[in-house]
């Protein structure tokens, strides 16, 4: 004999009025999961972009041998930054201050760190002297707002000073973040 | 003959508790991953605070480097701007001279002296509470200086060679003169220039010479030059001075003349040293 009994009406309504609660919990939980996710890829991407752009300066700047910008007592903070420095930043060579030219000869470029009018922080790269740019690299994405700073602070080394970038998030308007970087120039003072 | 059953309520209440338990479980590893990150970050972010004051103090050179520390570290000398705040991390400072060799403690051999600088960030983790407070630690030296270079000019001064004795070049306030003292043995390499105002001739043989030697704490240390005073104006000398023990010493430049005859001022002169690390 088969004994067979569904849920009664009374069992299933509860179970239906749990269910519905338990879903509506589950979307909740799902969707603080997922927006979590989302907000630390996107933190995770703002440090990872702006970390990449102040390595790239600390370790660009280091071999600049000439500057188009310079720091002055009426004038310690700037927002972008022009200097000659070498194209292959591994292999530094001091004597050798000729512009890189497609033959092969010379070692130097001139380099700018800029806010693009599109938003972009880019590096860009010029090998006629600093007379027209190229854009190298997007250093941070402008997705994140990048405001950029180069400050020296009265009293420290003529050759050392800071890089300052801000970022905001763009999925999470809330978290901004601010990161400053030591830079130091071997060769040159970059204070009037 | 089969016996199936349908679903019951208690059964749907067990299900029910399992899967409570295991959202809550994975909401908490959730919440604990995200205060992980945060801290990971706070943490990175002190990084960042520690390691740009220890770069801006890199930057410096052993002697304008200066000595002391924050009220953090509490030294006997406090110097203020070794202490502040950035991006809500406060930071201090901390530079300390000490040496390091063989011969440190009065013993022989080398003692080099070098700086040490540590900085340290405070930053707070995630839950926020009043035990929370970590600090982050970074140590870095400056090595002190192989090469040390002196140098000191004299423009003309009223200081007329003399015949009876080696005697200093320059007046009694300004004469060619350099007081040394480093920690370390060093070979010292003296050059000097010294350009001749004869104001007088007369009386003065082409074989008339005015000798130069360089003087260490009163010492007379080779080579002397010999100079003619008529056909040649100018006095260029070069000579080491191996293995200056540590200390204080006065290193000087002097002169005299073979003759009576003539008067010999000082036009201009200059004395500059180069001194390297000494042997052991």
């Amino acid at each position: 004999m088969i004994k067979r009994r569904a849920l009664s009406l009374i069992e299933f309504l509860i179970t239906m009025v749990i269910m519905t609660f338990v879903f509506a919990g589950l979307i909740v939980v799902f969707s603080f999961l997922f927006k979590n996710i989302v907000y630390n890829f996107e933190r995770s991407d703002m440090y990872g972009q702006v970390t990449y752009a102040l390595d790239d300066m600390r370790l660009r700047f280091i071999s600049a041998i000439e500057t188009k910008t310079m720091f002055s007592s009426s004038n310690n903070e700037v927002d972008f930054f022009e200097f000659k420095g070498e194209k292959d930043i591994y292999n530094i060579r001091p004597n050798d201050a000729t512009l890189y030219s497609a033959t092969g000869s010379g070692s130097k470029v001139w380099y700018r760190y800029s806010l693009k009018d599109d938003g972009n922080l880019v590096l860009e790269v010029s090998f006629d002297d600093g007379n027209t740019y190229q854009v190298s690299d997007v250093l941070v994405d402008k997705r994140y707002r990048p405001r950029l700073s180069f400050v020296y602070v009265e009293g420290d080394e003529p050759n050392f000073f800071e890089a300052d970038i801000k970022v905001v998030g763009e999925k999470n308007s809330a978290l901004e973040m601010d990161l400053t970087e030591g830079i130091q120039t071997w060769f040159i003072g970059v204070v009037k | 003959m089969s016996n199936k059953k349908a679903i019951n309520l208690i059964e749907i209440l067990v299900c029910l508790v399992i899967i409570g338990l295991g959202v809550t479980v994975s909401m908490r590893i959730m919440v604990n991953g995200k205060i992980f990150c945060k801290n990971s970050e706070i943490k990175s972010d002190a990084m960042r605070v520690a390691s740009l004051q220890m770069e801006r103090l890199l930057a410096q050179s052993y002697d304008t480097l200066k000595t002391g520390c924050s009220d953090f570290f509490g030294c006997d000398d406090i110097i203020n701007y070794y202490s502040g705040s950035e991006n809500g991390i406060s930071w201090d400072v901390s530079v300390e001279q000490k040496e390091e060799g063989d011969g440190c403690g009065g013993l022989s051999g080398k003692c080099i002296p070098y700086k040490e600088i540590t900085t340290t960030a405070l930053y707070r983790e995630e839950p926020l509470s009043a035990d929370k407070y970590r600090r982050v630690y970074l140590k870095n030296i400056v090595s002190y200086p192989y090469i040390h270079i002196k140098q000191m000019s004299l423009n003309a001064v009223d200081d007329f060679v003399g015949a009876g004795g080696y005697t200093v070049v320059g007046d009694s306030a300004d004469s060619l003169r350099i007081e040394i003292d480093y920690p370390i043995k060093k070979n010292i390499i003296v050059l000097y220039n010294i350009a001749l105002d004869v104001e007088d001739s007369s009386g003065i043989q082409p074989v008339d010479t005015i000798f130069t030697k360089c003087f260490m704490d009163g010492y007379g240390k080779n080579v002397v030059t010999r100079t003619p005073i008529i056909t040649q104006p100018l006095i260029n000398n070069m000579i080491e001075i191996h293995n200056v023990e540590p200390g204080e010493h006065v290193i000087e430049v002097k002169w005299y003349k073979d003759t009576t005859q003539g008067s010999i001022n000082l036009k201009k002169a200059n004395l500059i040293l180069i001194a390297f690390e000494g042997d052991k």
